[in-house]
């Protein structure tokens, strides 16, 4: 185990996501959330309403893009003018870091708007992480890779999830977002051992997780950043973060989303963890 | 792997009972050679996860982006338009905002579809909603800075209106059949009917106006580069250009208000 991060990216302490329900209320009430993960797609592409909220909560807030359509795992050529927009983005906002996830959004010049799961082999092993250097030198900066959650797995994998990640971290020498939800999801899915999968992972690595609520559907677990989060997926991350130390935490909410102060007293919830794994963990200066 | 994986759940999307009782066994032997089963499902469910996933998620920002147009449509309806929709047009863009830019020129194009030129309206009316929205940013003038330009810029001024602003011709009552659909008012009369809408931002904020003939005549013109004395002109060609002078200086001084203008030059 190895506690010291490899990347010198503040821990943050406890944010929640940027949702358009709760824009009037953070301009005008300046919630005390630690910071913002905002879903980078959402303000590429517009001069509208979004981005003037965006600048106004990174004039206060510390800001994290966390992406959907990198598709590093696709076999199509890297979106050039995708990244473009990115950057521009992150130089305007000035993002404390870029993540995305280890998946692939379409093929053949689709994009299905989806986070499908990789067969976990030797080449695509070889492909994602050529792919991830090239993100990071058009980025100019490391960028943060988040774990799955996924409902099929491929026979044609020749190692675990966990493994692949573990090792693409290492040979493309990116950071790793930990979503222990989906950790935990793909483990009932798939009948792993999500504490087996977390400490498989590089711990100097992990900058990041992600807590949110899921779906039992009878016959899976659905990743449906729902409600509040079971107490086993707080018990995984309480494991992470005694292997990682102080990382920041994101609570994620996306169907029926309640009041701002709901969501942020479940994100607080990882204050406590927080604290038992270190030192309190200071607001970041913006 | 992707492209069978990809073609797997973008097919149109049926519960994966209906897709093994409709003769599915070639999904179910290609679902198999490829993705493992799990304790309680088989493989040919595991990708129907994501296959209901699919569609559903593309439905509803289609149904969120045109939100009048299902209400005229109807549920079944708007669910027969959004199938068949994507099935011509696939998304291929990152943004989900691209995702209908070319569902009102499809309506218009389905000669089958009942009221298809009153639902190519209001897609288009709902179309340029989202352009507007979403366009770039830029300057605009205020009345304090057209009050301050020298006086020649009022010899024969061409004013040139922002980027964020849309003008639609209509033959039928489009914006008033959105904004009764967006307050749960009666829907108004239906029928063929000439209309002439405005569309921009203002303070990050989505307008719309209804437009006299003569109105839209002199902003189209001034949107297709003109001086202000050639758009006035053209818009005497209108049905109701009547005090033109009169009319066209109270226009202005609105349009300047509501902060069309992003430049006038001389």
């Amino acid at each position: 185990m190895n506690r010291t991060p490899r990347f010198d990216w503040p821990a943050l302490g406890v944010g929640i996501g940027l949702r358009t329900v709760h824009y009037a209320r953070v301009l005008a009430d300046r919630p005390p959330v630690d910071w913002f993960e905002v879903i980078t797609e959402n303000y590429l592409a517009t001069g509208g309403r979004p981005l003037h909220v965006l600048e106004q909560v990174a004039a206060h807030y510390p800001v994290v893009f966390h992406g959907v359509s990198l598709s590093i795992g696709s076999t199509d050529p890297l979106d050039r003018g995708y990244l473009a927009q990115v950057k521009e983005l992150a130089r305007q906002i000035g993002p404390r870091w870029i993540s995305d996830h280890v998946c692939w959004t379409g093929v053949a010049g689709r994009n299905v708007h989806d986070l499908l799961p990789m067969p976990y082999t030797e080449e695509a092993l070889r492909h994602v992480v050529a792919r991830i250097r090239q993100v990071q030198d058009v980025l100019e900066r490391p960028i943060a890779l988040e774990n799955p959650s996924s409902y099929v797995e491929f026979r044609s994998s020749q190692m675990s999830e966990a493994e692949f990640i573990a090792r693409m971290a290492e040979e493309a020498d990116c950071a790793l977002l930990l979503d222990v939800n989906n950790v935990f999801v793909s483990g009932r899915n798939h009948g792993f051992d999500p504490y087996v999968y977390v400490d498989t992972l590089p711990a100097d690595r992990v900058v990041q997780f992600h807590v949110a609520g899921h779906t039992d559907k009878g016959t899976f677990l659905l990743d449906s950043h729902t409600g509040t989060a079971r107490t086993e997926v707080w018990d995984l991350l309480r494991h992470a973060l005694e292997r990682t130390g102080p990382r920041a935490v994101l609570y994620e909410w996306d169907e029926d989303i309640p009041e701002l102060d709901v969501v942020h007293a479940e994100a607080l919830r990882a204050r406590e963890l927080l604290e038992r794994c270190a030192p309190r963990v200071k607001r970041v200066a913006v | 792997m992707q492209n069978w994986f990809q073609d797997a759940l973008v097919r149109p999307s049926l519960p994966a009972r209906a897709r093994r009782a409709a003769a599915a066994r070639e999904d179910e032997r290609a679902a198999a050679e490829h993705v493992k089963p799990s304790a309680s499902l088989a493989p040919i469910e595991r990708v129907a996860i994501y296959a209901d996933a699919h569609y559903a998620r593309l439905l509803g920002v289609l149904q969120e982006d045109y939100a009048a147009l299902r209400v005229l449509a109807g549920e079944a309806g708007f669910d027969r338009i959004a199938r068949g929709y994507l099935a011509d047009h696939p998304p291929r863009a990152f943004t989900l905002s691209l995702l209908g830019d070319a569902l009102p020129d499809w309506i218009a194009a389905q000669r089958s579809l009942a009221r298809r030129a009153l639902l190519a309206d209001v897609a288009r009316l709902e179309r340029a909603m989202t352009v507007v929205f979403d366009a770039p940013r830029e300057s605009v003038l205020s009345p304090g800075d057209l009050a301050a330009l020298p006086p020649e810029t009022w010899v024969d001024p061409k004013p040139r209106l922002i980027g964020a602003l849309e003008l639609l011709a209509f033959g039928h009552r489009a914006n008033a059949i959105v904004r009764a659909t967006r307050h749960g008012e009666a829907l108004p009369e239906l029928g063929r009917a000439r209309t002439h809408t405005l569309v921009w931002r203002k303070d990050h904020v989505v307008w719309r106006q209804d437009l006299e003939p003569a109105a839209y005549a002199v902003l189209a013109q001034l949107k297709a580069g003109a001086s202000l004395a050639v758009a006035v002109s053209a818009a005497e060609r209108a049905p109701d250009a009547r005090n033109l002078e009169a009319r066209v200086a109270s226009w202005f001084s609105s349009w300047a208000q509501d902060g069309l203008f992003a430049e006038i030059r001389a």
